[in-house]
This record gives structure tokens, C-alpha cells and sequence, in this order.
């Protein structure tokens, strides 16, 4: 399969507070088409910021890319204008997020809102085509002021909004349309959510924790549906969790980030049979399982580190039991320790 | 065999910590309003007759998403809120009633909270937010007021230098250590936790769980656990009882619940949850449907009839009561039988 996105060597820096922190620190990782892959840490590693970055939503004037490339189909996004940038965000990458009624539009019923997004598909393929010679076809309508229940959207559109509601299994589309989000569940929302990111048929998807704030049994429904439509439309798919335990569930390639670098990128397996970093270890041997007299948790000593202060050292030496005299000297690359499984840790080359 | 050992105990007719009676809790609201006229009044029942045990140095967790009433049950027993009906009675005494005695009943049980930003004063320092229920609750001396906030301070793994710093200067580990800090300094014996590693990270979560064990059998503590995870309710509890929309639908010993769920929602809730195991996907092969009703207008009969995959006529015109279907196993279904595992 050839690689859909090749992030290499890319570092964001934040303003934070008159001080300057770098979320993204030398990331290099490639996503191969049709992959699900996840991205996993705890909180401040840069799992958000690796995913606002490649679809350029890094929050303008207090983040900015101060080195590296996001190279998707061969185009370096990174450099792109904000502009130009639009003709990818929504209907080449997609993204959806952790809480889904801050991402939807509280006034407008879903049903608008998922309109909004196929006219906005079907106007671009539009102008694509006549930018490509095509023949004129007619515009659809304009993508404002469609309404459900009053016939003003094209029939094609409207089997298109069931097609998409009924593929993330809402049942009942003709009553979820004319909803607000406020009125769907946590469950329904995110599946709303979902839907909307399709409608455009992007190439990637980008979900930034999208079941953190759902219950477990929706979750599990969500999970199960975004494998689906992996599976059914081949969509290229980047989880970010920070839940190793839900990342093993669905993922082909889990990525592990510690303090804004990649720490160990494995396939689902590997990862899980043979962790290499001692961060990866830590993570892995804090997830409860069974009672405490079965398994004793070990949990990783100490906190996670002050990113204001950049350091040239492994950051997760001073949490880690095997660190030696060169972890504080200097920062561990990536090595390729087999094929397909990189860690950064001495301990595994040089 | 702890689910044994608890029984043994249990037997004895020893008091238990906490005992809660047919306990409900129902909210009046008004209901949705259309333009210019206000909606019906309508009852919230969040928690729908409970009656719960805690054996002293047991903990119990009550597990259940979000909306099933877990937290307003725990608030209930803590006498942040006032019960709509039933009793609570704490170790062997009726409180929350006239004439009981409510200080000492604060400064024998109290609560720790899911996010210790909201939690702690953002303007107190950690030596006076955890001098600050010895002050309230109990009759010491200033001396003793500080000799007993260092010695909490201490037993939750913080040093005496934290004693000057603000909230804000903490990790967020260390917040909930000092939230854990205050909950022990009157010697509690019943800890309300309030689902308390759900805002942590997994370092941290995996700390704070390892902390809580070792100030149960330090303190002889016992524990209300309100979680949603059942890993943690599998690692920290010995008796755990399942909440849906109210009402407990299955209870009893952790290992038998977890390992042979007889309730269709507890399966469901158990099947659901993620093992760190790319190699036994349970998650994908989850057939639940449907979310949690809402307690305004809940289904009639069993509550989880609609999502229930064994769901029969009698399931939405009967609510199923507690049966006892093994030691100490309760489990409110129409068709237990059905349920047994193979």
C-alpha cells in the first residue's frame, strides 16, 4: 500500500503564558492508505496537536510550525497558504472531536448541517471538473437555507443525508434531520459527527477522541462503526485516545507519544506482544487488570514533565528504572528496531 | 477467596458501615417549555429505591454510566443532598433524619471528588484545605489541628513542604492527593470516592488506585466507589452492585459479577469495556444497541427491556425485583435462568 501522509522531522511551538513549549518535537511518521492507525498518550504529549497540525487547525498567532513538512498525496501542507489549505480541509481530510456538541452548530438541525456538507462536496467537485475542462454542469443550489420537511433540497441530496445517516446506523433518519443537537444524545451526536465528516468522502479521517465522553456502551458502537466504515469505504483512519486498551482494539499501527515526540511505532501486535519503551511498559502495566491480588499495578513513578523547558535528554528519563549515564546526555532517535517497530530508547540501539 | 471472606463477615452479623434502606432521591423539574407557557412539572426519579451494605473494611463499588444515578446516590448517602424517602444508616446509626447527630456523621464518612480542580479551594493553601474539616468538624486544638493535617499529608505520599503550596502549583495527581489528604484527616471511617481516577492520566490513575488500597488496610477504611470503569471497580472493590437508570439490577461479590454477569445489562456493560489484548477484540463484536433512557420518561417494566436481547411481553409491563441467584448474587431479570453461563 503506498503511503498517503508523510510527516517528517515537523515541530509546532506554542506561545504559552510569555513562554515558549514545543507540542510537537521532530515528529516523523508515515500513514499508509487504507490504514487505522492510532496515536496514543497521556495528556500534553502533542496527540492533539499531531492531528490539528495536519489538517492546519493549529490556533493562528500562538502556534506555528518552526520546522518539518506534513507531505499528504505529495503536497507539503505545512506550507500551503490558509487558503489554499481549504481545498483540503473538510473533503480530502476530515476530523472529528472529542465532544460533539461543541463542534456542531447549536442553531441549525442536523439535517441542515449534513446538506450543508454534501452541497459544499458537490459544489467543489463541481468547480473541479470545470477547472478540468469537464462540461458544464449546472450548480447545485446554493449551500445556504436548505431546510427539511419543506422541499427546497434536491432529492439526490436528500437520499444522500438517509444514505449517510443510516451507514453511521441511525435508524431513524427522518426524525433525527429535524433535530437540534442538543436534542440527540451523547451517542447520536458523535454518530451525527461522523456523518458529517463522511459526507464529503475524505480520504483521511482524523478523530480526536471521539469516545472519551461517551459512555462504554457507546463507545464501543462508535468504535465499532468507524472500523466498519474503514472497512466499507476505505477510509485512511488516525485515532488519537489515550486509551491504549481501546487503541488495541481497533487499530492496524499504534503510534505512542510521550512529551511531544514519538516514543515507539509498532503494528497493533507487535506493539502489544513485545512493548519496547519503558514508557510503553509503564502505560501498559497501569491498566487495572483483574483484582489487586492477581495483578499488583505498577505504576510509572513520578509526573509528566514541564515542556517549557526544552532539554536535550530522553524526557522520560527521570520516571524510568532502566535510565543510564547517555539518556541524560542526549536524545534518543528513533531506532528501527525490527521491521515496522521503532522505539526511542538507548536500550535498543547504539 | 475475598468473596468468602466477606461473606464470613458478613454472616457474623457484624453492623455493617453503611446500610441504605429503599433510599430515593427524585428531582422536581419543570418539564420543556414552548413559547410562552411553562411545561408540566415533571419527576426526575434519579435514584429509585436503593438499598445498599458496606461491611466494614469492604468497598463497594457502584457501577453504571453516565445518567444512571450513581453519583446522585453517593451525594445522597453523603447528606450533600436531602433522600426523598428511605434511610441511611451509618455505622449502626440512622442519619439525615431530625435529631441525629449530622457533624459527627460528616466527620465520620467523607467524599472525594472526581476533579480536584473544582474540588480544592483555588485560593486556600494544601495545609489549610486539609486543616479545614478538623477546624469544622471536630474539637481539636490548633496544635493538634496541624499535627494531624502533616500526618494526613504524609500518609498520602506528599511531603510536609506541601503543606505552603497553592492548587495550582500541583500536578494533577497531586491535587487529588491532597482531596485525599483532606477526606482522611478526621478519621473517617466510610470514604465516599466519587469516581476519583476518571480526570487523571493513566500514570497517575494507576498511583492513586495503588494509594487508596494502602490507606484501606492502613486506616481500616471503608469504601463507596462511584465508577464507570470497570477495571478499576475490579481492581479496587469486593462487592460490587450494577446501577441502570436508578436502580440497582445486579449485586454481589466483585469476581462473581464480573466473571459471570447474570444481568443482560451487565453483560453488556462488561463486553463493552476495552481489554488492552489486540488479540481478543471483544469490543467488536459488542451487540448492544441504543443508549441509556432518560430518567424523566423511563420505559415501563424492566427499564432495559428496549436494548435487551432477552426481552420478552412480560419485560415491559413488570418491573423484575432483586433475586438472589447465587451466594449473595442478587439480580433483578425476568429471565435469570436464561442467563446462566455455560
Amino acid at each position: 500500500m503506498a503511503s498517503l501522509l508523510e510527516v517528517s522531522d515537523l515541530t509546532v511551538n506554542y506561545n504559552s503564558r510569555g513562554s515558549q513549549l514545543k507540542a510537537l518535537n521532530s515528529v516523523t511518521l508515515s500513514v499508509k492508505s487504507e490504514e487505522f492507525l492510532a496515536v496514543v498518550g497521556e495528556s500534553g504529549c502533542g496527540k492533539t496537536t499531531l492531528g490539528l497540525s495536519i489538517i492546519g487547525l493549529l490556533p493562528p498567532g500562538s502556534a506555528w510550525f518552526s520546522s518539518g513538512s506534513i507531505a499528504y498525496k505529495g503536497v507539503d501542507l505545512a506550507s500551503l497558504r490558509p487558503k489554499e489549505m481549504r481545498n483540503y480541509r473538510g473533503s480530502e481530510i476530515a476530523m472529528i472531536f472529542q465532544e460533539p456538541l461543541t463542534s456542531l452548530n447549536p442553531l441549525r438541525t442536523v439535517g441542515f448541517q449534513l446538506v450543508e456538507a454534501i452541497k459544499l462536496r458537490k459544489s467543489r467537485r463541481h468547480k473541479a471538473d470545470v477547472e478540468a475542462g469537464a462540461r458544464s454542469r449546472p450548480l447545485p443550489g446554493r449551500p445556504s437555507m436548505p431546510s427539511f420537511g419543506r422541499a427546497r433540497i434536491p432529492d439526490d441530496v436528500a437520499e444522500e443525508v438517509e444514505a449517510m445517516l443510516s451507514l453511521v446506523r441511525i435508524a431513524d433518519a427522518k426524525d433525527v434531520v429535524s433535530r437540534y443537537p442538543f436534542e440527540l444524545s451523547g451517542g447520536m451526536r458523535q454518530r451525527a459527527m461522523i456523518a458529517m465528516a463522511l459526507a464529503q468522502q475524505p480520504a483521511l479521517l482524523i478523530a480526536d477522541e471521539p469516545t472519551t465522553a461517551l459512555d462504554v456502551t457507546t463507545q464501543a458502537q462508535v468504535l465499532k462503526l468507524m472500523k466498519e466504515i474503514k472497512d466499507k469505504l476505505g477510509t485512511t483512519i488516525i485515532l488519537v485516545t489515550h486509551d491504549l486498551a481501546v487503541a488495541s482494539q481497533v487499530a492496524d499501527r499504534v503510534i505512542v507519544m510521550y512529551a511531544g515526540r514519538i516514543v515507539e511505532d509498532a503494528g497493533v501486535f507487535e506493539l502489544f506482544s513485545k512493548p519496547l519503551h519503558p514508557y510503553t511498559q509503564g502505560l501498559l502495566s497501569c491498566i487495572p487488570k483483574g483484582d489487586r491480588k492477581g495483578s499488583e499495578l505498577s505504576p510509572i513513578p513520578g509526573s509528566l514533565p514541564d515542556l517549557r523547558f526544552d532539554v536535550n535528554a530522553c524526557r522520560f528519563q527521570p520516571r524510568c528504572k532502566y535510565a543510564m549515564k547517555v539518556c541524560s546526555e542526549r536524545v534518543p532517535p528513533l531506532f528501527e528496531v525490527d521491521e515496522g517497530h521503532k522505539v526511542a530508547c538507548f536500550l535498543h540501539g547504539e | 477467596m475475598r468473596g468468602t471472606r466477606w461473606l464470613v463477615s458478613y454472616m457474623a452479623n457484624e453492623t455493617p458501615i453503611l446500610r441504605t434502606v429503599d433510599l430515593k432521591k427524585h428531582y422536581q423539574r419543570s418539564g420543556q417549555t414552548r413559547f410562552l407557557s411553562k411545561g408540566k412539572k415533571v419527576t426526575v426519579k434519579a435514584v429509585d429505591g436503593v438499598s445498599i451494605s458496606i461491611p466494614r473494611g469492604k468497598t463497594l463499588a457502584i457501577v453504571g454510566e453516565s445518567g444512571c444515578g450513581k453519583t446522585t446516590l453517593a451525594r445522597t448517602v453523603a447528606l450533600l443532598t436531602e433522600p426523598t424517602s428511605g434511610e441511611i444508616h451509618l455505622d449502626g446509626a440512622m442519619i439525615g433524619v431530625p435529631g441525629s447527630d449530622r457533624r459527627k456523621a460528616y466527620q465520620r464518612m467523607q467524599m472525594v471528588f472526581q476533579d480536584p480542580d473544582s474540588s480544592l479551594d483555588p485560593r486556600m493553601r494544601v495545609g489549610r484545605i486539609i486543616e479545614e474539616p478538623l477546624r469544622g468538624l471536630t474539637d481539636m486544638s490548633e496544635a493538634d489541628v496541624e499535627t494531624e493535617a502533616t500526618r494526613s499529608l504524609v500518609a498520602v505520599g506528599l511531603g510536609e513542604d506541601f503543606l505552603d503550596r497553592l492548587p495550582r502549583q500541583l500536578s494533577g495527581g497531586q491535587k487529588q492527593r491532597v482531596a485525599i489528604a483532606r477526606a482522611i484527616s478526621t478519621h473517617p471511617k466510610l470514604l465516599i470516592l466519587d469516581e476519583p481516577t476518571s480526570a487523571l492520566d493513566a500514570s497517575v490513575q494507576a498511583q492513586i488506585l495503588r494509594l487508596l488500597v494502602e490507606l484501606q488496610d492502613k486506616f481500616d477504611l471503608s469504601y463507596m466507589l462511584i465508577t464507570h470503569n470497570i477495571a478499576v471497580a475490579r481492581y479496587l472493590s469486593d462487592i460490587v452492585a450494577v446501577m441502570y437508570a436508578g436502580n440497582i439490577v445486579e449485586s454481589g461479590p466483585t469476581k462473581e459479577v464480573t466473571e459471570r454477569p447474570r444481568h443482560p445489562y451487565t453483560m453488556a456493560l462488561i463486553a463493552s469495556a476495552p481489554d488492552p489484548d489486540p488479540w481478543k477484540r471483544n469490543l467488536l463484536s459488542t451487540e448492544i444497541t441504543g443508549e441509556v433512557p432518560s430518567a424523566i420518561s423511563p420505559p415501563p417494566g424492566c427499564k432495559f427491556n428496549p436494548r435487551c436481547p432477552y426481552a420478552e411481553g412480560i419485560c415491559s409491563e413488570i418491573s423484575p425485583p432483586l433475586e438472589e441467584v447465587g451466594p449473595e448474587h442478587l439480580v433483578a431479570c425476568h429471565f435469570s435462568s436464561k442467563t446462566v453461563p455455560k
